[in-house]
């Protein structure tokens, strides 16, 4: 009985004494700010602009402006020596902790991102909270014009950058990439690291802006060296098989076809017997969602076919366009063929890298797409 | 049988208690092995574990079932004694590199702005607390732990397999098989856990060797699927990161199911509790076989208050606590635990049997 009353006690005395409030340093939601986007920039000065779009805690439904808006979040720029000290002048304003686990995207001005990416990235590889999979995209102009943008009333604009970067594989025209990812491929010497490219654009009946795809980023040693436009991205998607979804018009006898993809596999095989040539080989599937003809006129067999060798130009042309505006123009290994002969043939590519592991020699690439029409869409073949 | 734990119990224990390790995994500073290499350092590991294990596991095969102290008691009072006390340390040594090493991953990912020693002192509370509960208690806590330990492990491996990229890896042993065998070598001197075969089997009921077999092939093979996934999905990103297994589970998700990562440091925090609790059980059980009494009333509060020492002095940064953890005289404690102690226990028992059967003749 006795042990039963000190046990209680001593559970009834935890219950006071142990209530993390004391000397465990907890921080309250209330004292955190909560940020959605960060951008970063080099300042004139050579330090860093630090842009953080943070949720507005004045109220719930937000906070009340003198000119009647109401404000989800509030856009805060801050300049130090390292982004650190950048955030520490946000906290030392606001009075609260930033918390970077909510946090959806992370801006790179652009010319930020062709001084060096690595500088501007670092903190977030070390920093505690940060997410790894934050989406990681280069802006047009700086990072900090890009976060103030409006995209509406009691719209997150972080929000709309998101859905905007997720949207790639599914419209084949970004290439959204979470942090890990990106940073893998920087960190890579026998790979090239590439991000999408965003902007702004004014829309014609508000004040208000919606996104703009530009492309994708292509970088060389830490350093954007080239901007491929959304064109060029499609088929950069198709070479890295990341297209899950995408509309293709294709213009053939009778008028024009929209080919949607529902399927797309790409296979890189490396140059075998000594050989210098990678051949890169995609299957897609797809199918003919719409086709704009002047009378109804229903689908032949034969113009199915030229529409499906026309679909094949169209993919291979594309991706042609990628690899050479990436690969040879912007020196940005974006399928990864250093890395994929480092793999196929040690020996050969320990013969021929550089001291530091890296690999200067370009290979020859060829394209071969194959496409298997599924579906016509609910109408039948018109069979003569 | 009272007292007693079954064969799968104890291989429930000695897994969950490995796995810790595994889940807070810290690549040795000076390691440059490739990705795919980790096959062979996982191979090199098992190896080395097998070696470390023979003498405990033929003791209890040859001399039926006996604890190396009660083993090295047989022969002298003395030797007893001092194998009990080598016995104890090695496992205070052990739950305090292990509470260290967990430190190191609440205070890097969960509070890293906050010191965390009243976390750690509760859970070495509640942890003698378990094992003054007796084996029993710990082995059947431990096969619940281990079964939700699985589920979450292998839901964790299946939503990350889309984000696998095979390109992440590396020739086989571009580098040569110097780096890869010292990893493997330097894993396995990390595996306390051997000792617990040399301490507890008499409380075991089933083969030794079955449950030594058991736990190393299954352990092996869920670090090698570990690996695989951590280093096909995240690549080098994961090979910078200090805790590898924990970035995974950020990473996964299905559907609005995500943030595994809160839910398993939850299990992780269990785990540890485990392997506190079994850590000080083998202490107390290793006094009462080498001293030949029964443990003092407080002993488990007085391990625990060691294990707080140690850990007090090893986990005041991650350097410091990896050069302790990786260094020569840990990995030759070791060996001396594992290999000698065993060995030196058994001639000893022999050699006596063989005076008494002489002087008798």
């Amino acid at each position: 009985m006795r042990r039963r009353i000190i046990a209680f006690a001593a559970a009834l005395t935890s219950v006071f004494l142990l209530t993390s409030c004391g000397g465990i340093k907890i921080t309250e939601l209330n004292e955190r700010l909560i940020i959605e986007a960060v951008g970063v920039d080099f300042s004139e000065d050579g330090g860093y602009t630090v842009t953080v779009q943070a949720l507005n805690s004045a109220s719930p439904a937000g906070n009340e402006q003198s000119d009647g808006n109401t404000e989800l979040t509030e856009n805060l720029v801050f300049k130090g020596n390292s982004v650190g000290e950048a955030l520490n002048g946000i906290s030392v304003h606001t009075g609260k902790t930033p918390l970077f686990s909510q946090a959806r995207v992370l801006i790179i001005g652009f010319d930020t991102a062709k001084k060096n990416i690595s500088k501007a990235l670092d903190f977030f590889l070390r920093e505690y909270t940060t997410r790894t999979d934050i989406l990681v995209a280069v802006s047009e102009g700086s990072a900090t014009e890009m976060l103030n943008a409006s995209f509406g009333e009691n719209v997150i604009g972080a929000s709309v950058i998101e859905n905007a970067l997720n949207s790639g594989e599914s419209t084949g025209n970004t290439v959204g990439l979470p942090l890990y990812k990106f940073v893998n491929l920087l960190l890579d010497n026998k790979s090239g690291a590439y991000c999408p490219v965003i902007g702004t654009q004014k829309e014609e009946l508000s004040e208000n802006f919606r996104i703009k795809i530009i492309g994708t980023a292509l970088f060389s040693e830490n350093k954007l060296n080239g901007v491929i436009d959304s064109n060029e991205t499609c088929g950069l998607l198709y070479l890295i098989d990341r297209v899950s979804s995408a509309d293709i018009p294709i213009e053939a006898d009778g008028g024009v076809f929209t080919l949607r993809v529902v399927d797309s596999r790409t296979k890189i095989k490396p140059p075998e017997n000594g050989g210098s040539t990678f051949l890169i080989r995609i299957n897609t599937e797809c199918d003919i969602v719409e086709f704009e003809s002047a009378d109804f006129s229903k689908l032949t067999k034969e113009a199915v076919e030229k529409v499906r060798i026309a679909c094949e130009e169209h993919i291979k042309k594309r991706a042609g366009r990628a690899i050479t505006s990436a690969y040879y123009e912007s020196d940005c290994d974006v399928c990864r063929f250093a890395r994929r002969m480092w793999l196929s043939d040690p020996e050969r590519y320990r013969a021929a890298a550089n001291e530091d592991g890296s690999f200067s020699e370009k290979f020859a690439v060829e394209i071969d797409v194959g496409v298997k029409i599924r579906r016509t869409g609910k109408e039948t073949l018109y069979e003569e | 049988m009272k007292g007693k734990i079954s064969v799968f119990q104890f291989f429930a224990i000695v897994f969950v208690c490995r796995i810790t390790e595994f889940f807070t995994y810290i690549a040795p500073r000076e390691s440059t092995v490739l990705p795919t290499d980790r096959v062979f350092v996982v191979i090199f590991f098992l190896v080395f574990c097998v070696l470390a294990l023979i003498p405990s596991v033929t003791v209890a095969n040859r001399f039926g079932k006996i604890s190396v102290p009660a083993l090295a008691k047989s022969s002298s009072d003395t030797l007893g004694k001092i194998t009990a006390c080598i016995y104890i340390a090695a496992f205070i040594w052990s739950a305090a590199e292990s509470v260290s090493r967990f430190e190191l991953f609440i205070s890097t990912v969960m509070f890293p702005d906050t010191d965390i020693n009243m976390i750690t002192a509760l859970l070495l509370l509640a942890a003698a607390f378990a094992a003054a509960k007796g084996t029993e208690s710990v082995g059947r806590s431990s096969v619940t732990v281990c079964a939700v330990l699985a589920f979450s492990f292998i839901f964790i491996i299946l939503t990350s397999v889309s984000e696998f990229d095979a390109v992440n890896f590396s020739p086989m042993l571009y580098n040569g098989i110097g780096d890869t065998l010292r990893d493997g070598f330097s894993s396995a001197s990390r595996t306390w856990e051997v000792l617990f075969f040399a301490t507890m089997l008499p409380h075991v009921n089933g083969s030794a060797t079955k449950s030594a077999a058991a736990w190393l092939t299954v352990f092996s093979a869920v670090t090698l699927i570990g690996f695989f996934v951590i280093d096909g999905v995240t690549g080098q990103y994961g090979d910078r990161q200090m805790f590898k297994l924990y970035t995974l589970t950020v990473l996964a998700k299905l559907g609005i199911l995500e943030r595994f990562d809160d839910v398993l440091i939850g299990i992780w925090v269990l785990c540890e509790l485990i392997k506190s609790s079994f850590c000080m059980l083998a202490a107390s059980k290793s006094f009462e076989d080498g001293f030949g009494k029964k443990a003092p009333k407080y002993f488990y509060l007085t391990a625990s208050g060691a294990v707080f020492a140690v850990f007090t002095a090893a986990a005041r940064s991650v350097g410091q606590f990896t050069e302790i953890a990786g260094s020569v005289p840990a990995k030759t404690a070791f060996y001396i635990c594992a290999l000698l102690v065993p060995s030196a226990a058994a001639t000893a028992s022999t050699l006596s049997k063989r005076k008494a059967v002489t002087d008798l003749a």
